[in-house]
């Protein structure tokens, strides 16, 4: 069903890091992941020379040092990356942040869940729009998983 | 161009003339031969006659010459002598007859040769007779023989009788023949030569009327030509353009004026159609009703095509009592126009002054009174007439001064009828119990003053203005001590500056204690605050609008104050520029505004570290207690078979806690950015918002079979995002509150009323408010809970029985504030609460 994927999580929080791989094994999904913890050691990575880019990057909000918007903004703004899509992964639900991050780029946002199955469910959906609409930009309706 | 008829009938004239000549020569040559061929006829009828005569007599002559012989041999046979002298009777007559040949043979010479020669024979015979007589012996002869010849000779003389008797006759028919013959050949010539000269006359007459009625018909039509030129002159000398149309509304004729115009579009209009060359559905419209008969008049046509405003006359063209066509005659106005209007408006302009004038006299406030010579008045104004007419009802105008104000001094009069304007300043009148200012001004006609004009100024007020301007003065002078300020005024023209006593006051010092002075006054001014002051006179002077400054001034007495300077550049009512300032004490105020927005400072700062707080610490405090729920269901999923069943349940209340942490989370999150959020205000359909809500809690609604009724839904000002959460925690709570006996029943009505119907003293009476109601059948509550049911955490049941953070309504509460309305609520326990919201319509 989904090709082989090469992911990356920049995520600040271990146990949500935890979740995220957790959760990638469960699905039996043939993937790679690279976590770093916050935005610089995210942007320093992309901008590595030889480093083999993402398929899609997991792009938490709140981080130290750099935020998600931050890094957002800077991937879109640059020419190698800003093909590469981003999905938004975040616990805060703001309206307007929301629109932002889509507004600049991002294609999907998804809001942490409660509960473990429903992460999955967002990452297996995600992955699959992903594959599916071959990275074009969505529409903003479908924006929110 | 024109057809000549002059011209023919001077041509017919001469025609006639030599028709005439001719005939009347043919005539008489005509005459001449007939009569000389007549003539010639009678000739030659007289020359057979005059053979015929000279035959006959030659037969005479011969019949006498026989009968001559006749007788002589009867008288030979007979011997009987009476025969002989019968011979020479036949020989008389032949002599008589020779004469009368001879006669007609006059002019025959050769005849008259051979008439010789017969004269000759003749002779001869007798000469032969006379001897035959001579040798005659008479004979015996038997006398029966002799009888008979003397019978025979009787017989013959019977016979020549008769011929006699019958020539005779013949003779007189010739005679008579001759003699009608004779009159005919004198009648013809004559009655030829009537009728030559009847048929001349004939001619004559004839010639002499056919001339007079050509020359009559010339008359008329050099008359008629005359006329004709006359009109063509009139035609080709007016000013207006006069077209005639045929009845297909071709062109006839134009005049110059005309075609100068027609010129501009054609060359060629004869016969074109007028409509054509100057399109315009109304004159076609009026030139196919003037076919119809009737003549229309335009005194202002302005048309499209040339741009030109026309006095228009159609009217018909008859031939008898057909009409044949149109005859359309135009002018061009515009000059006339702009005429008119120059003259109308001198007209209006010089009516405009009249009234101007009268209306000047009429309205003037003042008394204006013309009097003559004889100290009478002439004319009064209106005003003159009102305050006259108190004591006079009946007009003044021909009353003498003396006799309306008995006291009146007319000295100044007298000087005015001189020719002197004479002014009093102040003059009281005791009838009317006022002050005025009059004038006495001469009116002259032809350097002779014939009239004086009295004007009375009332100058009551500005006397009493000046007391109260006075009595004012002390007022404000009071009024600066009392409310602790000075003033100041600057003229720009004069550069001087005035000051207040009260100014000096507030300085520390005695009422103008030293000059005023800009210089002197910024001495008092705090060092610090110099520059903020600068000259205020010369930062001031070109500022129309109030400027104020506020700065600490050191009073002689070293105290420091703060004052208030206002400022304004003024222009006068003799358009003199002032600048008016006020110094005020507001050391007080200051004070207390010092305190005021210190408290204000210390409160918004709260009041956002409050809000930071709550939005920081909800938001996250969501973290945890999501990974705490995620922990716990990955639990559940994965360990549920190792846990002891009160293990399980623990877990679940872990679970539910959770759960109710993370509304109560939500709950605050919400309530606290229905402050921060941004507040744009949208017209919207309150049913929309409603619809929006129903579609929410669809799921809700449909498992307690709840249903809600909208009435007079209308259009709001409201902040969408937070109308719909207010509409939806209302909704929720009557799904949450209601009783399992009934089916919940939701009413949701709006109206718009006046603020003043409200009764409420929170709300402008003026507005208009929505007044939107939000009731159910729930279970209600007590009624002491009207108000308390708005606070934050409020619970008025159990949370094992209802479930919520008691933060819904707070937040309710908190969006009718943001919109500026009001809500109430009445609860009814079992029966229902209502819910009334009063949101501004703008």
């Amino acid at each position: 069903m989904l090709k082989s994927y090469n992911l990356l999580l920049a995520d600040d929080d271990l146990d949500d890091c935890n979740f995220f791989k957790e959760a990638l094994e469960e699905l039996n999904l043939t993937t790679s992941i690279r976590i770093v913890n916050d935005g610089v050691e995210l942007m320093q990575l992309l901008l590595q020379n030889g480093f083999l880019l993402p398929d899609v990057i997991f792009l938490d909000i709140n981080m130290p040092q750099k935020n998600g918007f931050e890094c957002l903004l800077e991937i879109k703004r640059n020419d190698k990356l800003k093909q590469i899509p981003v999905i938004i992964i975040s616990t805060s639900f703001d309206k307007k942040a929301v629109d932002q991050f889509y507004e600049n780029g991002a294609h999907y946002y998804i809001r942490k869940p409660t509960e473990f199955s429903q992460l999955k469910l967002a990452i297996q959906k995600s992955l699959l729009y992903i594959s599916e609409s071959n990275t074009a930009h969505p529409e903003l309706i479908n924006f929110v998983i | 161009m024109f057809y000549d008829p002059m011209k023919k009938i001077e041509t017919s004239l001469s025609q006639i003339k030599i028709v005439f000549i001719v005939t009347t020569i043919f005539l008489i040559v005509l005459s001449f031969f007939v009569f000389l061929q007549i003539k010639k006829l009678i000739d030659s009828s007289d020359w057979v006659n005059h053979t015929n005569q000279v035959t006959m007599s030659l037969q005479n002559i011969s019949s006498d010459v026989v009968e001559a012989e006749t007788n002589q041999r009867a008288f030979l046979l007979s011997g009987d002598s009476v025969l002989l002298k019968k011979r020479d009777a036949a020989f008389s007559l032949m002599a008589n007859e020779w004469n009368f040949l001879d006669s007609l043979l006059q002019d025959n010479p050769q005849q008259k040769e051979n008439l010789k020669t017969l004269q000759k024979s003749i002779d001869a015979k007798k000469v032969s007779m006379h001897k035959v007589l001579q040798d005659y012996r008479p004979m015996d002869m038997i006398p029966a023989f002799r009888d008979r010849i003397l019978d025979g000779v009787g017989i013959m003389d019977q016979v020549k009788m008769n011929i006699q008797k019958m020539g005779t006759v013949q003779s007189q028919i010739l005679e008579l023949r001759s003699q009608k013959y004779s009159r005919l050949s004198f009648l013809t010539p004559v009655f030829i030569i009537v009728l030559f000269l009847g048929a001349l006359l004939i001619l004559l007459v004839s010639y002499y009327r056919i001339n007079q009625a050509l020359h009559h018909s010339q008359y008329l039509q050099a008359k008629l030509e005359e006329e004709k030129t006359l009109a063509q002159t009139v035609l080709n000398s007016s000013p207006d353009n006069i077209i005639v149309l045929d009845k297909e509304l071709r062109y006839l004729i134009a005049n110059p004026q005309a075609e100068k115009l027609i010129f501009k579009y054609t060359k060629n209009y004869i016969g074109m159609k007028a409509t054509e060359l100057f399109p315009s559905t109304k004159t076609l419209s009026d030139m196919q009703k003037v076919l119809k008969g009737e003549s229309i008049y335009h005194n202002d046509y302005y048309s499209k095509v040339t741009g030109i405003h026309y006095e228009v006359i159609y009217t018909p063209l008859y031939k008898g009592s057909e009409i044949v066509g149109l005859i359309a005659r135009s002018r061009d106005i515009s000059e006339v126009l702009t005429t008119n209007i120059t003259l109308e408006k001198k007209n209006e302009e010089l009516e405009e002054r009249n009234t101007f004038v009268e209306t000047l006299i009429n309205s003037s406030v003042d008394l204006i009174m013309v009097v003559d010579e004889g100290m009478s008045y002439l004319k009064i104004n209106k005003k003159a007439e009102e305050s006259f007419g108190h004591f006079f009802p009946e007009s003044i105008i021909g009353k003498r001064i003396t006799e309306v104000s008995p006291n009146a001094s007319t000295a100044e009069i007298k000087r005015a009828f001189e020719g002197i304007t004479v002014y009093i300043n102040k003059f009281k009148s005791f009838a009317f119990n006022k002050y005025y200012e009059v004038s006495y001004i001469p009116l002259k006609k032809k350097e002779e003053v014939h009239a004086v004009m009295i004007i009375m100024h009332d100058i009551t007020e500005s006397i009493e203005i000046e007391e109260e301007i006075r009595a004012l003065n002390q007022t404000f002078n009071y009024a600066e001590q009392v409310s602790m300020f000075g003033s100041y005024r600057f003229n720009f023209a004069t550069k001087k500056i005035t000051f207040s006593d009260n100014l000096y006051r507030l300085l520390g010092c005695f009422p103008q204690e030293f000059e005023a002075s800009v210089q002197n006054l910024i001495k008092y001014v705090h060092a610090d605050d110099i520059q903020n002051t600068l000259n205020p006179i010369t930062e001031t002077f070109t500022l129309r609008h109030v400027s104020k400054r506020e700065y600490r001034i050191i009073r002689s007495d070293t105290k420091t104050i703060y004052v208030r300077e206002t400022a304004k550049t003024i222009t006068d009512d003799e358009g003199v520029k002032w600048m008016i300032g006020t110094l005020q004490d507001i050391t007080e105020e200051k004070h207390q505004e010092h305190n005021l927005s210190k408290t204000n400072e210390d409160l918004e700062k709260m009041n956002k570290e409050l809000q930071a707080f709550a939005y920081i610490s909800s938001h996250d405090l969501q973290e945890p207690l999501r990974k705490i729920q995620t922990f716990s269901t990955r639990i559940i999923e994965k360990e549920l078979d190792h846990l002891s069943d009160s293990a399980k349940d623990n877990f679940e209340r872990i679970q539910a806690a959770a759960l109710r942490m993370q509304t109560l989370i939500q709950d605050l999150l919400a309530y606290s950015s229905t402050n921060s959020d941004e507040r744009k205000f949208e017209y919207i359909n309150l049913g929309k918002i409603t619809d929006l809500v129903q579609d929410d809690l669809k799921d809700d609604l449909q498992q307690r079979n709840a249903t809600i009724e909208t009435n007079g839904m209308c259009e709001v000002k409201v902040i969408p995002f937070q109308f719909t959460q207010l509409l939806h925690n209302l909704i929720g709570n009557s799904l949450k509150f209601s009783t399992l006996d009934r089916a919940p029943h939701i009413i949701i009505s709006a109206e718009i009323i006046k603020g003043s119907e409200l009764n409420n003293i929170k709300v402008s009476a003026e507005m208009n408010y929505c007044h939107i109601t939000v009731s159910d059948n729930g279970i209600g509550f007590e009624p002491e809970y009207n108000e308390k049911i708005f606070e934050v955490f409020q619970r008025l049941h159990g949370k094992e029985k209802y479930k919520g953070t008691g933060i819904g309504l707070a937040i309710v509460k908190k969006i009718v504030d943001n919109h500026n309305g009001q809500i109430t609520a009445n609860g009814e326990v079992n029966k229902g609460a209502t819910f009334n919201i009063y949101i501004p319509l703008s």
